[in-house]
């Protein structure tokens, strides 16, 4: 019951900054609009076509990078690392009978369906006027591509708490946010898609989790994966989630001892 | 040609208003109410160079907006102000020059350095030629025994140190006037009282028109303008103020035995009766009278004769300007 | 005026001397402005590994652009971003009535207040990877081009300037916009690509970005020699226009903040 109080008072909280959101969507928006738009001027050398990647699938990679961006991308590790540990907010979880990690799940809602709505509106509008959205027809497929998206989005997020709860041991967590900012541009596929990689860092990306944060859910939407390579990355993301619960586990059990004793 | 010369000032601000909830929150999206404060309210005075001026008054007074006024950080609503001569709206260069304003606690120092890079900045801002600049620097550590602190980080100083150094950045260019925004507020008494002899010897030495506000009583300003709500109820100097609204002298006594209440009366009004302490008001033509009247009449083994408590006063003023329904 | 560039110079002093005090953030500041640097060229090369040309770019020209980016937004970042995206925090904390009271130009004063000298280290990167690059690809420059390019640079970054100052003295107004600031880095983030990518039909959705884009593109065709008379005309005169407009913003702003605030 307190968790749907909890939505309903961040719902109105997110009304109120309305605004505010519509320009983090912005900022989101700009990089693979502009990367579509860069595509589309570009000649290839001689016969070098790529294969599979043309006018409509580019289209369509773009504007799902922008979905996936509105969905699947939480950015409550910097919540955490300034409002909680920083600035001591999270005295306050520790007193209350709620889960931390729940909570902030349940405080993420109403800005990803916020952003999601302006996600959806905006593709809508832009696939009209660009003229093509390219996802796969086959229900199969679009049933895996749901699963693998929301694993993708509690990998994110789980991975984003986990990131968060660092900032009670490293002290320049600044930099190492950045830093993973970083490494998420490039192997979560945001400039290209992973299949255009060279071979080298191409298998590093594969070895990463973030192409199974972003990458592979959107690819999954294309039809460019078969049942079984469905189920292949739904297994590496069912590890991968294993692996984060319980190195979030971990670090929280330790991480309030250490907050507590750190005397705020 | 005084000073500082304020006519029928008034400075109105509108505040929006909202009504909270989700509900609230939808409705402010289409219409917005406001309504208009005036926090300043045809308010006139003058002051001379050299004057040491309070302007006392509660919170929400109208005390920092008016110096806001006088420094040209406000536009007035309606009314005349000006300041040296200018009009300080137009913020003249020349104009700014002259005067300083130090707002309460708020620095302006660079936190993580030395005092004298902000001192050494300042000196660019007004143009303060070099021979002028040392001696100043001089004079004033002198002054606030600051000479040891000036290459100290300021963020490593000490909350009083810190304070000195702010005064010196706000007066190293030797302004001929000084505003100064509740400059008492968060300092300890030690504090207090250092910031006010400064303060005094600054006026002297320096022939500088200083105008202070805050919301109780300095003694170290001979003539005080009381305002509230926008308005000022007093001008004038402090002991006219007391001989004017308060023409009356405190005694405390502490008795050596019960005296009945009622018997108390024949020596002046009662003000407070907590056994064996007894508080008297009595009227300041007859008070040495009636002190040693008390003396004589009554249980005493102790008496003590004092200026009635001016926050009393001054309290009273507001209540009777605002008489609480 | 003679003092401006006094009270500028005690100014870098003083950013001189907190750059040394601030030592334990010197190295993720840097990792941070170089990695970044780092990433926009590496990006450029993802992009380009397998096409001949785009918008009328060779490859080469593509990255020479995408390199030459983080030197420029790097001295913008340096001088100026972290002062102009602290303007509504000067506002609403009050210090900009310890500016006003000063006889000083406030705008002058509130955008030069805090050098970032770290983001120099990105100029560095450049210049490195330019040279490094030139030793495997042919770079036509001459010294009369490379300091034509230089000058317009100027005007570029002044250009930026304008832009963020007036977006941010606008912000003021829309107080729960605080995320403007992140806006604005982002925009400039897209001058790593040429302007030409906007100027045909499908880039009309992108008419904003064309002023911020000629910053940048304007000064490497010129660098590059492939510019023409009508982009120098352009960049110099979109610079003066917005650096009036800013100004006249800023006294507008100043005149709201006087007659308002408490």
């Amino acid at each position: 019951m307190r968790y749907i109080k909890i939505f309903y008072l961040t719902s109105q909280h997110v009304l109120e900054y309305k605004a505010r959101s519509f320009v983090w969507f912005l900022i989101a928006l700009l990089n693979p609009l502009l990367l579509l738009l860069f595509w589309r001027g570009v000649t290839f050398t001689g016969t070098n076509h790529i294969k599979g990647w043309n006018i409509s699938t580019i289209t369509s990679y773009y504007l799902l990078i922008t979905l996936a961006n509105a969905f699947l991308t939480s950015h409550i590790n910097e919540d955490i690392a300034r409002d909680d540990v920083r600035k001591g907010e999270l005295s306050i979880y520790l007193l209350k009978p709620i889960s931390y990690f729940w909570k902030k799940f349940i405080e993420e809602i109403p800005y990803k369906v916020l952003q999601g709505c302006f996600g959806i509106i905006v593709t809508i509008i832009l696939s009209f006027l660009l003229g093509e959205f390219f996802i796969t027809n086959s229900i199969a497929i679009i049933v895996m591509a749901v699963l693998i998206s929301i694993f993708a989005m509690l990998m994110s997020f789980t991975f984003k708490m986990i990131l968060g709860l660092l900032s009670l041991w490293l002290i320049d967590i600044d930099g190492f946010f950045q830093l993973n900012e970083m490494f998420t541009l490039i192997f979560a596929g945001f400039v290209i898609p992973l299949y255009l990689f060279p071979p080298l860092l191409a298998n590093i990306a594969y070895v990463l989790p973030y192409s199974y944060m972003i990458y592979f859910p959107i690819i999954a939407l294309q039809g460019k994966l078969t049942i079984t390579e469905c189920l292949y990355v739904l297994g590496i993301q069912g590890i991968w989630l294993i692996l984060f619960f319980y190195s979030y586990k971990y670090l929280w059990i330790n991480g309030k001892k250490k907050y507590s004793g750190a005397g705020q | 040609m005084s000073i500082i010369n304020v006519k029928n000032l008034s400075k109105n601000y509108k505040v929006y208003k909202k009504e909270p909830g989700l509900r609230g929150s939808l409705k402010s999206l289409f219409s917005r109410k406001y309504e208009t404060v005036r926090a300043v309210n045809d308010i006139s005075f003058e002051i001379e160079e050299g004057e040491l001026v309070g302007f006392i008054g509660p919170n929400g007074a109208g005390k920092t907006t008016t110096l806001k006024c006088l420094s040209g950080l406000l536009y007035p609503s309606t009314g005349h102000v000006s300041v040296l001569g200018y009009t300080p709206f137009e913020r003249n260069y020349s104009f700014l020059k002259q005067i300083s304003l130090v707002m309460g606690q708020k620095n302006q120092l660079w936190w993580d350095l030395p005092g004298m890079e902000t001192l050494l900045l300042h000196k660019e801002i007004y143009e303060i030629p070099e021979k002028k600049f040392q001696e100043m620097v001089n004079d004033l550590s002198l002054i606030l025994d600051a000479k040891d602190f000036l290459t100290v980080p300021v963020r490593k100083l000490s909350l009083g140190q810190r304070m000195k150094m702010e005064l010196m950045a706000a007066l190293i260019h030797s302004p001929k006037v000084l505003f100064l925004d509740e400059p008492t507020i968060g300092l300890d008494v030690v504090m207090q009282k250092n910031l006010r002899e400064f303060v005094r010897e600054y006026n002297i030495r320096y022939k500088a028109t200083i105008l202070l506000t805050s919301h109780y009583i300095e003694e170290l300003c001979k003539r005080i303008i009381i305002i509230n709500h926008g308005k000022i109820l007093f001008d004038g100097l402090l002991e006219s103020l007391i001989k004017e609204h308060a023409p009356y002298k405190t005694i405390g006594v502490i008795l050596k035995e019960y005296v009945n209440p009622q018997k108390l009366e024949e020596f002046g009004e009662v003000k407070n009766f907590e056994f064996p302490k007894i508080t008297f008001n009595v009227p300041l033509k007859t008070s040495s009278k009636m002190a040693a009247k008390i003396l004589q009449k009554l249980p005493v083994q102790d008496v003590t004769i004092e200026d009635p408590d001016i926050e009393d006063i001054i309290r009273d003023i507001f209540n009777r300007a605002n008489p609480k329904a | 005026m003679k003092r401006y560039i006094k009270i500028y110079l005690q100014i870098i002093k003083i950013n001189i001397v907190k750059l040394f005090i601030y030592r334990a953030n010197f190295f993720t500041s840097l990792l941070s402005s170089v990695g970044w640097g780092v990433v926009g060229i590496f990006t450029m090369y993802l992009l380009t590994l397998r096409i001949g040309s785009a918008y009328g770019w060779s490859r080469e020209d593509l990255i020479i652009l995408a390199a030459i980016y983080p030197a420029f937004s790097g001295i913008f970042y340096m001088l100026f971003a972290r002062n102009i995206g602290n303007l509504p925090e000067i506002i609403h904390s009050g210090e900009l009535d310890s500016v006003l009271v000063k006889p000083i130009d406030s705008q002058f004063f509130v955008s030069t207040l805090s050098i970032d000298f770290i983001q120099i280290f990105r100029v560095i990167l450049s210049a490195s990877f330019i040279i490094i690059y030139g030793h495997f690809v042919p770079i036509h420059i001459t010294i009369f081009s490379l300091t034509l390019s230089i000058l317009l640079c100027i005007a570029g970054i002044s250009l930026l300037y304008s832009i963020w100052f007036l977006v941010m003295t606008i912000a003021l107004w829309f107080s729960t916009l605080s995320n403007l600031k992140d806006l604005l880095y982002t925009l400039v983030a897209t001058m790593r690509f040429p302007a030409d990518m906007f100027y045909k039909k499908q880039g009309t959705l992108f008419l904003i970005l064309i002023p911020f884009s000629l910053a940048l593109t304007v000064p490497v065709k010129v660098m590059l020699e492939r510019s023409t008379l009508l982009d120098l005309v352009i960049l110099l005169l979109i610079s003066s226009i917005f650096f009036i407009t800013s100004r006249f913003f800023w006294k507008f702003a100043l005149r709201f903040y006087t007659s308002a605030s408490g």
